[in-house]
């Protein structure tokens, strides 16, 4: 989507280095594809375009972080402010399309359709919690500039907050210390198959449950609601699939972990790591409570020492003198190469729980539901998200291939443990 | 609201169940995503048929050639000339190349079918001594004209303006060494290089933040 009529503001130069996390995600994009997750909001009422762009303007104005291009240096990429705010647009295609990285564009754009506003980001610029803070202050602004009375105080980020730079640290350098690394022994993961839909084309299913009612359920297995559902997301790929040569891969599910719940950090830029949860073959017929045990045995392992390990090895990577001095193209070659041999390679399909959305509850008038989806991965064909708000859990699949086996599994299983279930999709 | 009785779920957005497809009535609400309208990517199809077209041709001309005139002159020409537009055109539009990518690409490509013309017609001159200097005023003048009525950054069309500097440099030198016609390659080598330091003196100011955002290790 190509920016048009953009309004010139005035503001100093300012740049940015990509944080430890954001550093793949430019190298491992191709002519069709790069990261883009998206959150929406659905309100009570029909949005207005004109007030939301107002609202636009003010949002950056709180958070100039966002109002960024992506540009190359002679060793690495960096963030570079623009003198221009972007326009909002009505949605009309699928979500998380490609979000185009030249010098002259944002890294994000927001979205209209009926009731809906959506934020999508591209994911160097930010990760989950910070775009929700980006559609907090959204959504406040708006909903004031509709004439609606809300307390600022109670609002953790409100468009009257000055800009505050703990917000714009790169939280990774800040803890690495580089002790102890972890040593990344990943093996390639069982591939979904089904048949991929064109480029540009994502498959939405979202199903909507009352988060008290998902929290019994899990609690007959003992597990946390993450634990459960991925347990379940096992269960349901391991059905669905069983027709396919299985290839002796074990099934993994990569789950990312929000850094700011074990190392304090304001940061909105990327500050989150990842898990990777194993189902070996062996398990393959296991019943649901014996995979969620296995699920909860992987996951006791994250705690701050394994989290540091991660950090370090990553930070480790970045500051590698020899590392730093190849020429940008030289990494774009080796980054793009390693994304394909190790990343998504090593997993099978992504997880990410965003939990309770962390927002104020005088939104509850205003809003009806927030959605989080994940992008179209790169190689991968399904992806899983959740978030919950107002005591409603909306558990999302988006995927790039056309059937829907995994999703109709997941929610057939789920129902059948008593889940009371509302779907909504973009099919 | 709709309900799958196969799923045992309740259908908010539309008439069949999304997960198996089954009817299960008209009582749904609003939908809460838009019906898309395809996404074509005409720029890529278009790119497409330009290159088979011109591949194409380039292979009828050849064959023609070799048949019915047992040689092998104008489909040289074809065949160079496209190779020519897509490395210099198709491929920038393809992958979205920067202004500065394209325009150096564009000026380098250029500038060697000149003297690939020059050489193969064997009418050497007339592209060293004037084309090509016409050729890289036209590119230099075209990127100044850019930064100022698209308000780009004054840095932004740097590396573009520095190759055809070079181009000109090399063609100043060629001719005053092979005593060629010299006005031209003079006029664009004295341009091309007095926009480059009147862009250096602008930003002057922030060259050093400049240099330390490109050269951040
Ligand atoms: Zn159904």
């Amino acid at each position: 989507m190509k920016e048009k009529n953009k309004r010139k503001i005035k503001v100093e130069d300012r740049w940015l280095k990509l944080d430890n996390a954001a550093l793949i995600y430019p190298s491992a994009q191709n002519n069709e594809w790069n990261a883009v997750f998206r959150i929406s909001v659905k309100l009570k009422e029909k949005i207005v375009p004109s007030i939301l762009q107002d609202s636009l303007d003010e949002t950056l104005n709180r958070f100039p972080q966002f109002n960024m291009s992506l540009k190359r240096g002679i060793f690495w990429y960096y963030f570079q402010n623009r003198r221009t705010f972007p326009n909002v647009s009505k949605e009309i295609l699928h979500p998380c399309q490609k979000i185009e990285l030249g010098s002259y564009n944002h890294l994000f754009r927001v979205l209209y359709y009926d009731k809906k506003i959506s934020f999508e980001a591209f994911h160097s610029l930010t990760d989950g919690t910070g775009a929700c803070a980006f559609m907090e202050c959204l959504i406040t602004s708006y909903l004031m500039k509709c004439g609606n009375k809300l307390d600022l105080k109670k609002i953790n980020y409100s468009p009257l907050d000055k800009a505050n730079e703990e917000e714009i640290e790169d939280s990774f350098i800040r803890y690495a210390d580089l002790k102890e690394r972890s040593k990344h022994t990943g093996e390639k993961a069982f591939k979904l198959v089904g048949t991929k839909e064109d480029r540009g084309i994502l498959n939405v299913v979202t199903g909507e449950i009352e988060v008290e009612n998902l929290k019994e359920i899990a609690k007959r297995y003992d597990a946390t609601i993450t634990e459960f559902l991925a347990g379940l997301y096992f269960k349901s790929m391991l059905i669905s699939q069983k027709d396919y040569n299985l290839k002796n891969k074990p099934f993994i599910i990569s789950i990312p972990i929000n850094l700011r719940k074990y190392f304090d950090s304001k940061t909105l830029r990327n500050f989150s790591n990842f898990i990777n949860v194993k189902l070996e073959n062996k398990h393959f017929e296991s019943e649901l409570s014996e995979i969620i045990n296995i699920v909860k045995e992987q996951m006791k392992q994250i705690n701050k020492d394994y989290l540091m390990k991660n950090i370090n090895s990553n930070v480790h990577a970045q500051k590698n003198f020899f590392v730093r001095v190849l020429p940008l193209w030289i990494k774009n070659f080796a980054l793009s190469f390693s994304y394909s041999k190790f990343g998504e390679n090593l997993y099978t399909t992504n997880f990410s729980n965003l939990g309770n959305i962390n927002i104020s509850d005088e939104f509850i008038p205003f809003v009806d539901k927030f959605e989080f989806l994940i992008g179209s991965p790169k190689y991968n064909g399904v992806n899983f998200s959740v978030i919950s708000f107002n005591g409603k859990a909306e558990l999302t699949f988006t995927s790039s291939i056309k059937e829907k086996k995994i999703e109709r599994e997941f929610f057939r299983l789920l129902s059948s443990l008593g889940g009371k279930i509302t779907l909504s999709s973009n099919i | 609201m709709n309900r799958c009785d196969r799923c045992n779920v309740d259908v908010k957005t539309s008439s069949n169940c999304p997960i198996c497809g089954r009817y299960c009535g008209e009582e749904f609400t609003a939908r809460e995503y838009p019906v898309y309208t395809k996404n074509r990517q005409i720029s890529g199809f278009v790119i497409h048929v330009i290159f088979w077209a011109l591949l194409a041709i380039a292979v009828t001309l050849t064959v023609c050639e070799i048949l019915f005139m047992k040689k092998f002159h104008i489909s040289l020409y074809f065949i160079v000339s496209m190779l020519a537009i897509d490395i210099s055109v198709l491929l920038p539009i393809k992958n979205h190349w920067s202004f500065n990518g394209s325009i150096s690409i564009v000026s380098i490509i250029t500038c060697g079918l000149i003297v690939f013309i020059e050489l193969y017609s064997k009418t050497f001159g007339w592209g060293v001594y004037y084309a090509i200097p016409f050729f890289v005023l036209a590119m230099t003048i075209y990127c100044l004209l850019t930064i100022i009525i698209k308000k780009y950054d004054k840095l932004d069309c740097l590396i573009s303006l520095f190759i055809l500097a070079l181009i000109s440099t090399a063609l100043f030198v060629y001719n005053l060494v092979a005593k060629g016609v010299l006005w031209p390659s003079i006029s664009v080598f004295f341009t091309s290089w007095g926009i480059i330091v009147t862009l250096f003196v602008l930003i002057s100011k922030r060259t050093k933040k400049e240099i330390a955002k490109s050269f951040h290790v």
